[in-house]
């Protein structure tokens, strides 16, 4: 049994944003890019080795930027990249920004002796890429357990059974069918068009409607987050993008909706799979109670279109989004790690050695 | 001298010359060579004036050449005589003085030395209380470690302050463990097989 101060901390290392909800009050989240001055004039500038989130964003010319993770996972974790040189710098990069989000979750007056957290990862991650996720933390905190990012956010609704949930993040979109029990693979669907893929789309659409707009994807993605909707009642969005060096105003209106509901057809796809697949006495309490979580869930009436689409496509569909859809996954990993007995931890350390 | 003689003989010789009437030219002629003798004389007297002049100068300028010699000779021995006075003096009040002292010295620590215990009385008392502070110094005892931990976690509080800025917290700060649910557990046991697992592998 563990005496002391116990930090627990549920953190989703995604793949645009990573977010963290501790049981001592603090709740934050930062853009999942590091930064690592290119010379010394800009390490003199920044006055730091590593910069992280926005601050690297900000300054990314002075900067050599990383994002180290990739569709949920960390780039080149896949089996037959592990011994490359780029497998160890993202996981490098990688350990820097999780200790980054340590170093934020620790209060001034805190005394903290054992730091334990529950990270989430993509619904189909393959072991590898745990593994691989386990190794990041190890040395940063204390404790580590892994699970599905969608089973996270179901225990932290309480919603263990007859629910889909669907965590819409920017490297993929996770769908999980929570009956009661651990969801098995069979249970779970990742798919990969997700944020980046709506940024991607976007950005061809402008380029093509727009020849000599200067665009980059950091600014589309920002004029999404900013105006994202799906809705046909919605105001014009008008964004004044550089043409020839000169700001006008382009609409993106069409454009903007156009991509956000690129990604619709996949999930509805995904959704029916698991209700097809579902026990038939149970589909329509799994039709009724599909949820929306995680920062793409924030694209306005994404709700009401994937109804739309489920009634075309399953006669049937209810869908609700989470109250916090950034926090929703870290919340849930928080209150696993949380619950987590003591002797669970102990029994992981001892089969650790 | 000479020149007065000179003039005398010109008057003289005027008044004895001129006869009442008309003169002769025996007294032009004695005029004439007493003009010419009178310019001979005046002559004579100029340049013997002039000579005394130069020779005065010169005697002059020879003297104030030596005075000056003198006077800074005069000058030197007036300041070593100075000095002699003045270190003279010196040893004379020096030994006045402490003579002096000595005649009335325990007459003065009579009257000085309780005036100067009550002056120097809560100095004293202010340097004792003080004193104990910086004299623990020398010797590093417990409760100097204890009082340099507290400045450590004090400077500690100020950087983590500084880094994280002043936040509120819940007051319930220390996480309570809630007994979880059968069904809870069932989950969180399958959670913990799982990683095991995942660790178990190769």
């Amino acid at each position: 049994m563990i005496e002391g101060n116990v930090l627990n901390i549920g953190i989703d290392l995604g793949t645009s944003r990573c977010v963290i909800a501790c049981d001592n009050g603090i709740r934050t989240f930062i853009p999942s890019y590091v930064g690592y001055p290119k010379d010394a004039i800009s390490k003199k500038l920044l006055g730091k080795d590593v910069v992280f989130g926005d601050e690297a964003v900000k300054n990314r010319l002075a900067l050599d930027l990383r994002r180290p993770f990739e569709k949920g996972m960390l780039k080149y974790s896949k089996a037959q990249d592990l011994n490359t040189e780029e497998f160890q710098k993202h996981k490098t990069v990688a350990q820097d920004l999780l200790r980054h989000l340590i170093t934020l979750a620790q209060t001034e007056n805190s005394e903290i002796e054992i730091i334990r957290a529950v990270i989430g990862a993509p619904a189909l991650a393959s072991t590898q890429n745990k593994k691989t996720l386990i190794e990041i933390a190890e040395g940063i905190v204390h404790d580590v357990m892994i699970t599905s990012e969608p089973f996270a956010v179901a225990y932290g609704l309480g919603l263990l059974s007859n629910a889909l949930i669907v965590d819409v993040g920017a490297g993929t979109v996770d769908l999980c069918r929570m009956a009661g029990t651990i969801p098995s693979d069979d249970d779970q669907i990742t798919l990969t068009k997700a944020g980046d893929y709506i940024d991607q789309v976007l950005f061809d659409l402008i380029k093509a409607r727009h020849k000599d707009v200067d665009l980059s994807l950091n600014m589309v993605k920002r004029i999404k987050e900013e105006n994202a909707t799906i809705s046909e009642k919605g105001e014009k969005v008008l964004v004044k993008l550089p043409i020839k060096g000169k700001p006008t105003p382009v609409d993106v209106t069409d454009d903007l909706r156009t991509a956000c509901r690129s990604i619709v057809p996949d999930i509805v796809e995904g959704i029916r799979v698991l209700v097809a697949s579902f026990d038939p006495e149970f589909q329509d309490s799994l039709k009724q109670n599909v949820i929306l979580a995680g920062g793409g869930s924030q694209i306005g009436s994404l709700c009401r279109e994937i109804e739309v689409y489920m009634q075309e496509n399953l006669g049937y569909g209810k869908v609700t989004r989470v109250e916090e859809p950034l926090y929703a996954g870290a919340n849930g990993g928080l209150l696993l790690c949380k619950d987590m007995p003591d002797e669970y931890w102990d029994e992981l350390k001892k089969e650790n050695g | 001298m000479d020149i007065v003689n000179g003039q005398a003989a010109i008057l003289e010789g005027g008044n004895m010359i001129g006869e009442p009437g008309q003169p002769g030219e025996a007294d032009k002629a004695g005029c004439l060579e007493a003009i010419n003798e009178l310019g001979q004389y005046s002559q004579a007297a100029v340049v013997y004036s002039g000579l005394v002049v130069g020779s005065l100068l010169n005697r002059g300028g020879m003297a104030l050449a030596s005075g000056v010699k003198h006077s800074a000779a005069a000058i030197q021995d007036a300041g070593r005589y100075s000095w002699a006075s003045v270190a003279y003096t010196g040893l004379v009040s020096a030994s006045l003085v402490k003579r002096g002292a000595t005649a009335s010295g325990s007459a003065a620590a009579k009257v000085v030395a309780p005036v100067a215990h009550a002056v120097a009385r809560p100095f004293s008392l202010v340097a004792g209380t003080a004193g104990k502070l910086f004299k623990r110094t020398v010797g590093v005892d417990e409760k100097t470690k204890a009082l340099e931990e507290k400045v450590f976690k004090l400077e500690e509080r100020v950087a983590k302050l500084e880094r994280f800025g002043i936040r509120s917290f819940p007051a319930a700060f220390r996480p309570v463990k809630k007994e979880v649910s059968d069904n809870k557990r069932a989950f969180l046991q399958a959670i913990l097989l799982e990683n095991k697992k995942l660790r178990a592998e190769e």
